[in-house]
């Protein structure tokens, strides 16, 4: 007979055998109990790397209250509304890949932190160094840009008191910083844009420490602009295009998650207002066999994207209020692309046509 | 051969102006296409060598105004299309936005690259319906729509006058550019139309409804001034080579 003991009475989640090896993939029980409900009158913003654009996207499509600060221009279509980063996220502020980033970037808006990187310039077109692709062909004049990113600026300062709930995907661990006053850099210069100069830049690879760090200097940030703040963290199970380090890219991806990963498990249990979801385990883990990644065993496919925030939503809906939800983002989505087939000038102009019938 | 002026509802000030003119000389006629709303479907296609309309009330006004449904290769068309700007400006998104080179402050300033991809989602299926008009050889030129009013009500709503005028006169360049490119002549609106900014002159104002504001039309005065124009146009050797050849008229 076996004696009691501390894992005796732990729920079948808890073991191996019935959590994982014996059940479909598709089918693990418990993997997300959501630390806090997630309502759809709670202002949410979201931030991170390119796995955040999905958990966004998810969230205004499925009638959440999705803080948008600087939205679309009207009529684009939807290619030409993510070549510009426009509604990608609640500002129009890119992918943001590592934690000291975002940091910098509220203290740039705040005006704690004046960078020593400006502009870049290739070929007479002009690029934002925080945010390389944020028009795709660059801006036509420094002032052009300068006049966009004081805007922007403005808009992220209100950002955070704004929002209630504030989604992070943590991406990678590795990044270039400028040497003369540590500014972390969303890409590698020369690469998107700008022009590659070690005197100036150098390769920084963040440890666990640094990580946690900064996300704790993000969180009191937060905290200290909205005392009511949660936040929900991810790790994005996308692995590196390239590693700068001198190990193997799988390798430097497994340091990079590891670290990315232990930072959110000790902020889980530090904040009570942290939440985790494990979009990194439900897809990059060994169990999930690979199954969500296209063949290039890095691009999550749509199947993939779309298992997580099934897993995800339903976490945080009944059955009964799915299709209200869903309801709830079409008349948003139909709001706020008023139809342009459809405007009071037109009752004009189909009484001109009319009376140009006329005899 | 009829050279037939006809377009969006901006083309019934061009048909009451024609109408006041005695002295048209060649068979030019007017009609109104239908409302330039369709302009941003896919209005035309190609059939059988020659283009038609896919929207039932252009395709009505064509074939009631010219006898047949597609535009006919033996006639020469003055299309006024293309620079209805209005669309583009009057969105609610301009209450609070400028172009970037005229950004006011306190105001967000938009790209003008983002300003372009807005023209270019406005003009799109006008410059699609352009390029198949060339590739069937239909003779083909472009009549301006008059120039933005300063009175439209998105002014009241926050949108800024010199923004009007700015996105106007872009969305204007960049329909000239693809019209160049295509070896198409514009036919401009008459200097005098307009005041020193570039709006339309109060004068050339369309006459409101009952109980309806019109923003955005020019009136029969205007359309005379506008058709004269473009009799001299067709009268001018300005005109291109290729079409002046065929029209027969330079």
């Amino acid at each position: 007979m076996m004696m009691d003991n501390p894992y005796s009475s732990m729920p079948s989640r808890a073991f191996w055998r019935s959590a994982v090896a014996d059940v479909s993939p598709l089918e693990f029980s418990g993997l997300y109990e959501p630390r806090f409900a997630i309502t759809r009158n709670m202002p949410i913003a979201a931030a991170g790397s390119c796995f955040a654009q999905h958990i966004a996207r998810n969230f205004k499509s499925r009638g959440y209250r999705f803080v948008q600060l600087e939205p679309s221009p009207p009529n684009l279509s939807a290619e030409q509304l993510e070549q510009f980063n426009c509604e990608v996220y609640s500002a129009r502020y890119g992918n943001i890949y590592s934690i000291r980033q975002l940091v910098q970037l509220f203290q740039r808006a705040s005006g704690d932190f004046e960078s020593c990187e400006d502009i870049w310039e290739n070929d007479g077109r002009y690029y934002d160094p925080f945010r390389p692709s944020i028009e795709p062909n660059g801006f036509a004049s420094p002032d052009e840009l300068r006049r966009d990113r004081r805007y922007h600026l403005g808009r992220v300062k209100r950002l955070l008191h704004r929002t209630g709930l504030f989604v992070f995907t943590f991406g990678l661990t590795e990044a270039w910083v400028c040497r003369e006053d540590g500014t972390v850099l969303p890409t590698c210069p020369g690469t998107i844009a700008g022009s590659f100069d070690p005197t100036r830049y150098e390769f920084h690879n963040f440890d666990y420490n640094e990580v946690l760090a900064d996300a704790e200097s993000f969180i009191a940030l937060a905290l200290d602009s909205n005392p009511g703040m949660r936040f929900l963290f991810t790790v994005s199970p996308v692995p590196l295009t390239a590693t700068a380090t001198q190990s193997h890219v799988l390798q430097a991806t497994v340091y990079s998650k590891s670290v990315l990963r232990a930072v959110c498990g000790a902020l889980y249990q530090r904040y009570g207002q942290v939440d985790y979801f494990p979009s990194y385990e439900l897809v990059a883990s060994h169990p999930m066999r690979a199954m969500f990644f296209q063949p290039n065993l890095r691009s999550v496919s749509p199947v993939g994207v779309e298992h997580v925030m099934k897993v995800f939503f339903a976490a945080h809906s009944s059955d009964s209020d799915t299709e209200e939800v869903r309801e709830r983002g079409r008349r948003r989505r139909r709001q706020s692309k008023s139809d342009p087939l459809s405007h009071p000038d037109d009752v004009i102009c189909d009484e001109e046509v009319l009376e140009s019938a006329a005899p | 051969m009829t050279i037939w002026v006809c377009g969006n509802s901006q083309s019934r000030a061009l048909l009451k102006g024609l109408g006041a003119i005695s002295d048209v000389g060649a068979d030019v006629r007017a009609f109104v296409l239908g409302n330039a709303k369709y302009e941003l479907t896919d209005f035309s296609r190609i059939d059988q060598g020659t283009v038609n309309v896919t929207v039932e009330e252009y395709a009505r006004n064509l074939e009631s105004a010219t006898g047949k449904p597609y535009f006919n290769k033996e006639d020469v068309w003055g299309l006024c299309q293309g620079t209805h700007n209005a669309r583009i400006f009057r969105h609610e998104f301009w209450n609070n936005c400028d172009p970037s080179d005229i950004a006011d402050r306190r105001r967000r300033p938009i790209s003008l690259a983002i300003l372009d991809a807005l023209i270019e989602a406005d003009q799109k299926y006008i410059k699609l319906f352009h390029r198949r008009l060339c590739e069937t050889g239909t003779r083909f030129f472009v009549v301006s729509c008059p120039p933005a009013r300063a009175d439209h009500p998105c002014v009241q709503d926050g949108t800024r006058p010199e923004a009007i005028v700015y996105i106007d006169k872009r969305a204007r360049l960049l329909m000239k550019e693809h019209l160049e490119k295509l070896g198409v002549m514009f036919v401009d609106y008459p200097p005098e139309a307009a005041t020193p900014e570039g709006l339309l002159r109060p004068e050339y104002y369309a006459a409101d409804r009952p109980g309806v504001k019109d923003a955005h039309h020019a009136n029969p005065e205007y359309g005379m001034m506008m058709m004269r124009r473009v009799l001299a146009f067709l009268s001018s050797d300005r005109i291109d080579p290729l079409v002046s050849r065929k029209i027969g008229t330079a």
